[in-house]
């Protein structure tokens, strides 16, 4: 488990993160969100021990990561970036990686080939960006990190590499409870496989859910009366949004499926229809006032 | 799987050697060719000599070049990683300690420099024997030529690495390093050539002299050709490169990594920068206008420039931009604080240049007015063994000395050259020394405070070696002509020598101060031993009587001294009147455009009765020249005519002007 502590960071004069506390679980997919300069690249940078906050402390198990190389060794950062030693081969990299992680497993790494099809005597810098990024992956999974931290990875990815790391990934979770931290300013390219958000504006956590909770939490309701209801319809439900279509009633509701729908029944409407709602909708609803900040996230 | 204790990561060094590597070997090439190739060369060709003072001497600028060049650029290239964002980030995301990661570019950092010193050391070695080379160098010469570069080239390479911590960005380590290195010699000169400007009395030359070049190895190793590389400068270089080792390490650890593309890593270091640099600029820009031009306004108008040049270049550093012209509080209070602090110093405030220690203080003092550069002062030392001790001679110089503070004018250094150097040593009783330096023109008014030190029996003691010695140093004592030194006469008996320097002592001792201030022509030189197999020609001047009655009585006068009978004419100009020099002209044409010409004895007795010497410069000279035409020799020997005492023939040829 991955928590961090009020986490304060400043470059120069300039905030770029302040007060951050998240919790990541053990073997969960934690998406984090941001538009450019939220502090995402920072706040990943301190959780895996190469910068330091100015205030504030990280603990992943309960240790702290800085200059802790047991802690460190379980842990893989890939940075949305790549760097591979100039002129190396992947298997001279390779060979700096299972000198470097104690945990690197040959095996694993032989068999990754098959599923990449890239030639490993080839000088990474010979490959395209697309199939470099295919040979961070293969690297950092062959390290069997029980942490991965991941900034912007799918950036310059086709559907299908993405589809088949994505793959990779979920099954590495689900096979040995690896868990993942991973940033995007695109909610729509991660969404499929994050089981927790975040949201970083302006260095500051704004908001943390598991997203099963926020998809069974908040529902859009369309619903028609026959005759005109009264106001107190709505009174005791917490509405986040509404809005009148000729004489059906489009309304946003936070609360339990059962609740709202039993609520709504007593003035018996005529429609009643619970949708589900993207995720993207969800956030717009919830966030509220907010909303601005997660606007760029969504396109 | 390995251990998670292991000392080193293989692949780590492995890395570093694929990716430095390069400078190792272009190193190795480098110095085989300035050293074993070069003795092949030099050793194929038999018709030429060759002779080392040390191994340095083979093709001396392209070891010099590599020695200055390839530390630094292990230093950069090892550490480049830090200063290149993905590469920062990505070494520090490995679960490899910083102290590891350091250790392991530093160990391949000094093996990259020691390996090829190393191999061409052992190359040397076995060529010795194999060419026989014993003419040339020896084995001691080797490991001493190998333990010097490698003190030097690890001073430089921790330098360089500790440079590099502190930035973010690689140009800015190479260059900074080298401004580090200079830093310590650089800064002395221009902090004593700026109080030399500000501080009446400031001993600028002292300083000078006591060898700024050793507190830079860059000055210090330029003329390694033929120093000797002492045991505890070695000391020094490795107990350095120690402690900028052990600085960078700590540094390291606490150096952000997120600084890499940064001029500067650490926040903090930013004004000691910024106003540093301005500091140093400010202080050259005195210097420059100081050495080129004397009026004070232009040197101040050299602080100003200096100074804000150096605040402009600091910030363009700093904020990568050379649009930076909108920041001027920073520059506003500098030149408010830098102003205060050269008015205070030139107001004195610390009492300074009215500092004069009390009598009682005093140990001994020494005193010198020579103008010419002295050798002996550079060592603290030989001015003690110099420095006067009687306490009335003493207080003789300590009122001439509050004299000069009295009279204070401070002249600019720019024009000095016409005058006399004073320097004062005060070498006071607590162990403290009081260093002063003057120049003045020392004219009639300093007389009566000059005259008792001249003529004082320390001070003449101080000042003529001769006076001290024992006659028993003297094998022989050769005489030779002034004029003719081919000719000399040798006093081999003891006795004989004896007489001779007690009457020249004698001589000595009864200068008078106006003998002493205008000397008159010498008419012989002695050989006074200095070292083994070394003298040095001590002139007799024509006014020491004893020892010319000696040598009447002795019977070698005639034979030693040219007297007007030895020479067959005489020429006299005037140097005014002469369209080209006169030394040429009496050397070439043995007469000039309106040249007095004499063959009458008498004339040229008197002649020889007025000249003055070359040796003690123009200022007593008149402008007339005579050129003496000895018998049998075709150049002539000249000398000017003493201004004090022109014979009246000689204005009468040439009208009174």
């Amino acid at each position: 488990m991955i928590v961090s502590n009020s986490i304060s960071k400043k470059y120069e004069k300039s905030h770029v993160l302040q007060h951050v506390g998240l919790q990541v679980n053990k073997g969960s997919i934690y998406g984090l969100l941001g538009s450019n300069g939220a502090g995402k690249t920072t706040l990943l940078k301190i959780i895996a021990g190469i910068v330091r906050p100015d205030d504030g402390e990280i603990t992943v198990d309960g240790k702290g990561v800085f200059e802790d190389t047991e802690v460190k060794a379980a842990m893989f950062f890939l940075a949305d970036s790549l760097y591979f030693f100039s002129q190396y081969t992947i298997k001279q990299m390779a060979d700096f990686y299972r000198d470097t992680y104690p945990n690197w497993n040959q095996e694993r790494f032989l068999k990754l080939q098959q599923l990449f099809q890239l030639d490993r005597k080839k000088k990474i810098s010979q490959f395209s960006k697309g199939m470099q990024r295919q040979v961070a992956f293969w690297l950092a999974l062959s390290t069997m990190p029980e942490y991965l931290i991941l900034d912007e990875p799918f950036d310059g990815l086709d559907a299908v590499i993405r589809k088949k790391i994505k793959n990779l990934l979920v099954q590495d979770v689900a096979e040995r409870e690896m868990t993942i931290i991973i940033s995007s300013h695109n909610l729509r390219e991660i969404e499929d496989i994050c089981d927790y958000i975040g949201i970083l504006h302006q260095g500051q956590l704004l908001l943390e859910k598991d997203i099963d909770d926020l998809k069974s939490d908040i529902h859009k309701v369309q619903v028609a009366f026959r005759q005109k209801p009264e106001t107190e319809v709505w009174d005791n439900l917490d509405v986040l949004y509404k809005e009148r279509r000729g004489s059906v009633i489009l309304a946003i509701v936070r609360g339990k499926e059962e609740d709202i729908v039993s609520h709504l029944e007593q003035y018996q409407p005529v429609i009643l229809d619970l949708l589900p709602l993207t995720l993207e909708e969800i956030f717009v609803y919830e966030m509220g006032d907010a909303g601005y900040a997660i606007e760029n996230i969504l396109v | 799987m390995q251990s998670k204790t292991s000392l080193f990561n293989k692949q780590l060094l492995k890395q570093d050697l694929m990716s430095a590597g390069w400078i190792g070997i272009v190193y190795f090439a480098g110095l085989f060719f300035s050293l074993p190739l070069n003795l092949m060369m030099l050793e194929s060709d038999e018709r030429r000599n060759y002779s080392f003072n040390s191994l340095f001497d083979s093709n001396a600028e392209i070891q010099l070049f590599l020695l200055y060049i390839i530390p630094v650029l292990v230093a950069v290239f090892l550490y480049r990683y830090m200063h290149v964002k993905n590469a920062a980030d990505f070494i520090h995301s490995l679960p490899i300690t910083r102290r590891k990661i350091f250790n392991h570019h530093f160990l391949i950092g000094i093996a990259l420099i020691v390996m090829p010193l190393l191999l061409i050391a052992v190359t040397l070695s076995l060529m010795l024997p194999a060419m026989d080379l014993y003419m040339i160098y020896t084995q001691t010469d080797i490991w001493e030529w190998f333990g010097v570069s490698v003190a030097f080239s690890l001073l430089l390479f921790s330098a360089g690495v500790l440079i590099g911590m502190f930035t973010g960005v690689s140009a800015v380590q190479g260059v900074l390093t080298y401004i580090f290195l200079l830093f310590p010699a650089g800064i002395l000169v221009l902090i004593y050539s700026n109080l030399d400007v500000l501080l009446d009395g400031f001993p600028s030359s002292y300083y000078q002299l006591t060898n700024v070049d050793l507190y830079s190895p860059l000055t210090d190793f330029v003329d390694m050709y033929d120093w000797k590389f002492h045991g505890w400068k070695f000391s020094i270089y490795m107990l350095l490169s120690l402690v900028f080792y052990v600085l960078a390490w700590f540094v390291y650890h606490k150096r952000p990594a997120e600084a890499s593309g940064q001029p500067l890593a650490f926040h903090q270091v930013r004004p000691i920068f910024k106003y540093g640099v301005t500091t140093c600029m400010m202080l050259f820009g005195g210097f420059y206008f100081d050495e080129t031009d004397n009026h004070f306004g232009w040197i101040v108008f050299g602080y100003i420039v200096g100074s804000l040049i150096g605040y402009l270049v600091a910030e363009m550093v700093l904020q990568k931009t050379w649009r930076v012209f909108g920041k001027w509080k920073g520059y506003v209070l500098f030149l408010a604080v830098a102003g205060a602090v050269i008015l205070l110093l030139s107001f004195d405030v610390t009492g300074y240049e009215k500092r004069l220690p009390e009598a009682e203080q005093i140990e001994s003092v020494y005193f010198n007015e020579n103008p010419m550069y002295y050798s002996d002062e550079r060592s603290t030392k030989n001015i003690r063994d110099m420095a006067i001790e009687d306490p009335r001679i003493i207080r003789q110089v300590q009122k001439l000395h509050q004299q000069l503070i009295e009279q204070s004018s401070s002249i600019l250094p720019d024009d000095r050259s016409n005058e006399e150097k004073l320097f004062f040593s005060y070498q006071l009783k607590n162990g403290k020394m009081i260093n002063r330096e003057y120049y003045i023109d020392l004219d009639e008014t300093y007389e009566q405070y000059l005259k008792p030190i001249y003529e004082s029996r320390e001070y003449k003691e101080i000042k003529n070696r001769i006076l001290t010695m024992d006659e028993n140093d003297f094998g022989n004592l050769v005489i030779s002509s002034e004029f003719d030194r081919s000719s000399s006469t040798s006093i081999v008996e003891k006795t004989e020598i004896k007489e001779a320097l007690q009457q020249l002592k004698q001589d000595i001792y009864d200068q008078k101060y106006e003998e002493i201030v205008h000397p008159s022509d010498t008419m012989a030189y002695i050989e006074v031993p200095e070292e083994e197999n070394m003298f040095y020609q001590l002139p007799i001047l024509r006014s020491y009587e004893n020892f010319q009655s000696w040598l009447k009585n002795q019977g070698i006068y005639d034979q030693t001294i040219i007297q007007a009978d030895d020479i067959s004419y005489a020429v006299i100009l005037d140097e005014r009147d002469e369209s080209q020099d006169v030394y040429e002209t009496l050397y070439e044409e043995k007469n000039g455009d309106n040249g007095l010409v004499t063959e009458n004895k008498q004339k040229i007795g008197r002649i020889l009765e007025t000249v003055t010497s070359e040796h003690y410069g123009t200022e007593d000279s008149s402008h007339y020249y005579a050129g003496f035409y000895l018998e049998g020799k075709n150049n002539p020997v000249v000398r000017p005519i003493s201004k004090a005492n022109v014979p009246a023939f000689v204005t009468d040829y040439f009208g009174d002007k």
